[in-house]
C-alpha cells in the first residue's frame, strides 16, 4: 500500500509520513497541489490525505485533477476548518473527511478502509 | 450604527476569528504529530531500536517552534477581540497594520500573494480601532482580487504633512475594479480618505493625526 500526503504545512506531512512509515505504511509526502502531481506521474499511489484548504491548487481541485489521472486512486480530505460548507465538498469528494488533528491511529483505519482491507 | 452595519461587523470579526481558528487547528495538528512522533520512536526504543538524539531534539525543537507560533497567533486574537472596547482611543498605526498583516496572512496565502509589512513611522492616530482594522483588512482583500499570483503586497505607514497614512502597495492595485462600497462608506464615518491610485498602484487611507 501506498500513499501520498498532501499539505502545506511540511511538519505535519513529514511527520505523519514518518509514523506511517513506522506502522508499515509506505508513504511519500509533498506540500503543495503542485508538487503532488509532479510526485503522481505512474498512478502508483494507493490513496491520497489531502488538506482541503492550501495556497494555489487546493485539495478539492487536486482531487479532481488526480481522479481524472487515476481513476482507482482514493481519497481522504483533511481540514483544520470544519465549516459546514467544507464539510459537505469534502463528504461528497472523498472516501473520508477528518478534522486535524487527527489521531495516527483513526488514520490509519480510514486508509485501510478505503482501500478496501 | 443600523442592523446591516452590525451585521457586516461581526460577520468581518467571524471571518477573523475563523481564519484564526484555522491556524491554531494546524498549529495542534504538528504539535499532535510531534509528540505521536516522540511517543512512536520511544516505542520503537523499547523493541530494540536505537534513538538518534538529534532525532529527538529536532522533533522538540519543531514542538516548541508551533508553541512560540501559536502563542503569536493567540497575542494577535486577543489584541483584536480588545480593539472593540473603546468607541475611540489611540493607537499606534504602525501596530495595528502590524496586527492586520498577521491576521491576513492566511488569506493572503490562499491566494498565493506574500503580505509584508513595509516601513512603518510610528504615529499615534486617534480613531475607532475595530474600524481601522477594517479599513485597512478590506484594504488587503480588495488588493488580493486584484493582485498577481506569486506578487507581493506590502503595506506600510507614514506621517506627511501633519496627517498620516497607511499605505498598501503591490501590482495589479488601483488597476481593478472601484473600491467596494461598504469601505468607501465607513471611511467617511470614520472621517478618513480612502482611495486607490493606479498611478502609484497603492492603495492609501489618509487619517487625521493625533500627538502621542
Amino acid at each position: 500500500m501506498k500513499i501520498l500526503l498532501v499539505d502545506d504545512e511540511m511538519e505535519l506531512v513529514t511527520a505523519m509520513a514518518e509514523r506511517l512509515s513506522l506502522r508499515g505504511v509506505d508513504a511519500d509526502w509533498a506540500v503543495s497541489g503542485e508538487q503532488a502531481m509532479e510526485l503522481v506521474d505512474g498512478c502508483d499511489y494507493d490513496v491520497a490525505v489531502l488538506d482541503v484548504k492550501m495556497p494555489g491548487l487546493s485539495g478539492l481541485d487536486l482531487r479532481r485533477t488526480l481522479s481524472g489521472k487515476c481513476p482507482g486512486m482514493k481519497f481522504i480530505f483533511l481540514s483544520g476548518h470544519g465549516s459546514e460548507s467544507d464539510f459537505k465538498a469534502g463528504s461528497a469528494e472523498a472516501e473520508c473527511y477528518l478534522i486535524k488533528p487527527v489521531s495516527i491511529e483513526d488514520l490509519l483505519a480510514k486508509i485501510r478502509e478505503a482501500v478496501g482491507e | 450604527m443600523n442592523d446591516f452595519r452590525s451585521r457586516e461587523d461581526l460577520q468581518f470579526f467571524g471571518r477573523i476569528c475563523a481564519s484564526v481558528s484555522h491556524d491554531l487547528k494546524n498549529v495542534l495538528a504538528v504539535v499532535n504529530e510531534g509528540a505521536g512522533l516522540l511517543s512512536d520512536l520511544s516505542l520503537m526504543a523499547e523493541k530494540g531500536m536505537p534513538l538518534d538524539p538529534a532525532k529527538l531534539r529536532s522533533v522538540a525543537g519543531s514542538i516548541q517552534a508551533q508553541i512560540r507560533r501559536g502563542d503569536e497567533i493567540i497575542k494577535g486574537l486577543n489584541t483584536f477581540a480588545h480593539s472593540v472596547d473603546e468607541p475611540v482611543s489611540s493607537v499606534n498605526l504602525a501596530e495595528v497594520v502590524s496586527l492586520v498583516v498577521s491576521l491576513a496572512a492566511r488569506l493572503a496565502r490562499a491566494r498565493n500573494v506574500s503580505l509584508e509589512v513595509g516601513a512603518c513611522d510610528e504615529v499615534f492616530v486617534r480613531i475607532d480601532v475595530y474600524a481601522l482594522e477594517y479599513l485597512l483588512h478590506g484594504m488587503v482583500t480588495h488588493a488580493l482580487a486584484h493582485a498577481e499570483d506569486g506578487g507581493v503586497l506590502t503595506f506600510s505607514c507614514s506621517s506627511p504633512g501633519g496627517g498620516s497614512m497607511a499605505t498598501l502597495t503591490g501590482a495589479g492595485l488601483g488597476t481593478g475594479a472601484e473600491l467596494p462600497g461598504e469601505l468607501t462608506a465607513l471611511a467617511g464615518e470614520q472621517d478618513v480618505v480612502l482611495a486607490a491610485d493606479a498611478g502609484t498602484k497603492t492603495l492609501e487611507l489618509v487619517i487625521g493625526k493625533e500627538m502621542k
